[in-house]
């Protein structure tokens, strides 16, 4: 009980967002605890390519930046240091951008969680050297 | 194990499970070489450019900025540079290969050969991608003020004329020095104002066949030298420095700019660039 109460409290620390639901029904079932279940909450999601068609900074990228970050990420906000409401801020921290968001640490508190589909169009976007289209 | 010491473990476990597939630290190291032989500030080296001559390093730093991993796809994943107080930001690296010994009469004893920082772990990173100097919008801050790398007065011509991206010089048999210092040219504007700069020369330098946990990026000062006469003399006419220092019609600079993918007073894109190559 006390290894699935740890578990269960690295998971809410971790924060990991996701639209498919908790996956963490099994750690209340008898037996071992299965590892796998927990590592895939955030699967590695970095484009492989830059696809042909790549997402558009003013027509997809900026409005998710908006939706997800800018509670904090702008003035005001609790991470105004790093403000992400102009392209040139979100480029200088594409680096870190595209870590985070890979690794499901953000958005964090205060942000609505990514839906799949526009954590993918910000991983290709940033792939394709986060143009200014 | 104790109930609480095996809880904890697992807690630390399922921590650290967070990241999905994760992030690393990625090294990517560099090496300076003249024909071939390691870069030292105390060695001489024979047969350089096209008058065959001998040089001995004085200087040779130069800073970097977007760096990416390039998966075998093509996909450019970008490095997040782990700042530092010396040679680090989020956005400049500075790289610095000589160590003040020799004719390298710099006070900066200090060496740094590589660039780190984050990036998804990969286990398909092909390549690496860089540009070399500062970015346009980090170009034009002053030295006196401006936090590191970019606090270091040997990289900075002035506020307008920005920073020394590259800085290579060595004395030759007929120069006590010659130089190449690449930046942005013809640049207009007022101090502390908006500063624009008609050549940025941001050159961007890709590199396959990279594997970043064996793999070097590696400069051959005899390559960028190859059809360059480190002999000439200045006529202080048309030619007012041995060497190139990116001004106006600097008759040197052509040879120079094409060995790092760029064409000399034009945004036209250069010729491949050949001083960048890797080696394991």
């Amino acid at each position: 009980m006390a290894q699935r109460l740890a578990i269960l409290a690295a998971i809410f620390l971790c924060g990991c967002p996701s639209d498919d639901g908790p996956q963490i029904a099994d750690l209340t079932a008898p037996g071992p605890v299965d590892m796998s279940v927990v590592q895939s909450k955030c699967p590695s999601e970095v484009p492989e390519s830059c696809p042909d068609t790549v997402p558009s900074y003013a027509n997809q990228v900026a409005a998710i930046f908006s939706q997800h970050c800018f509670p904090c990420h702008t003035t005001g906000g609790t991470e105004a240091s790093v403000p992400l409401d102009t392209y040139d801020n979100v480029f200088a921290e594409r680096g870190t951008i595209l870590t985070q968001i890979n690794e499901c640490l953000m958005p964090s508190d205060g942000g609505a969680p990514f839906p799949d589909s526009a954590k993918l169009t910000l991983l290709t976007w940033l792939v394709c050297h986060a143009p200014n289209n | 194990m104790r109930p609480i010491i095996r809880s904890l473990v697992v807690f630390g476990f399922a921590l650290g499970a967070c990241g999905g597939d994760g992030s690393a630290t990625y090294k990517i190291n560099f090496k300076a070489l003249v024909a071939g032989a390691p870069f030292s500030c105390s060695s001489t080296y024979d047969n350089i450019g096209s008058s065959k001559t001998t040089i001995q390093p004085l200087d040779f730093r130069m800073y970097v900025q977007d760096v990416s991993l390039v998966r075998a796809g093509g996909a450019h994943v970008p490095l997040a540079l782990t700042p530092d107080p010396i040679w680090q930001s989020k956005s400049v690296a500075l790289l610095d290969f000589e160590d003040g010994t020799g004719l390298c009469n710099t006070a900066s004893p200090d060496t740094r050969t590589f660039v780190t920082g984050t990036a998804p772990s990969q286990s398909d990173y092909t390549g690496v991608q860089f540009t070399l100097g500062v970015p346009p919008d980090l170009d034009h801050l002053d030295v006196a003020s401006a936090t590191a790398p970019q606090n270091v007065p040997a990289l900075w011509w002035s506020w307008l004329g920005g920073y020394r991206f590259v800085r290579i010089d060595v004395a030759s048999q007929a120069n006590e020095s010659w130089s190449f210092h690449l930046g942005a040219m013809n640049c207009t504007g007022a101090v502390m104002t908006d500063i624009n700069c008609k050549y940025p020369n941001q050159s961007t330098i890709t590199l396959g066949g990279f594997t970043p946990s064996s793999s070097v990026v590696t400069m051959d000062l005899a390559t960028l030298f190859a059809d360059s006469d480190l002999d000439a003399q200045v006529d202080g006419m048309t030619d007012l420095v041995p060497g190139c220092m990116s001004g106006p019609d600097d008759p040197e600079c052509p040879a120079l700019y094409s060995k790092v993918g760029l064409t000399f007073q034009s945004n036209d894109a250069g010729p491949a660039q050949t001083f960048f190559t890797v080696s394991e």
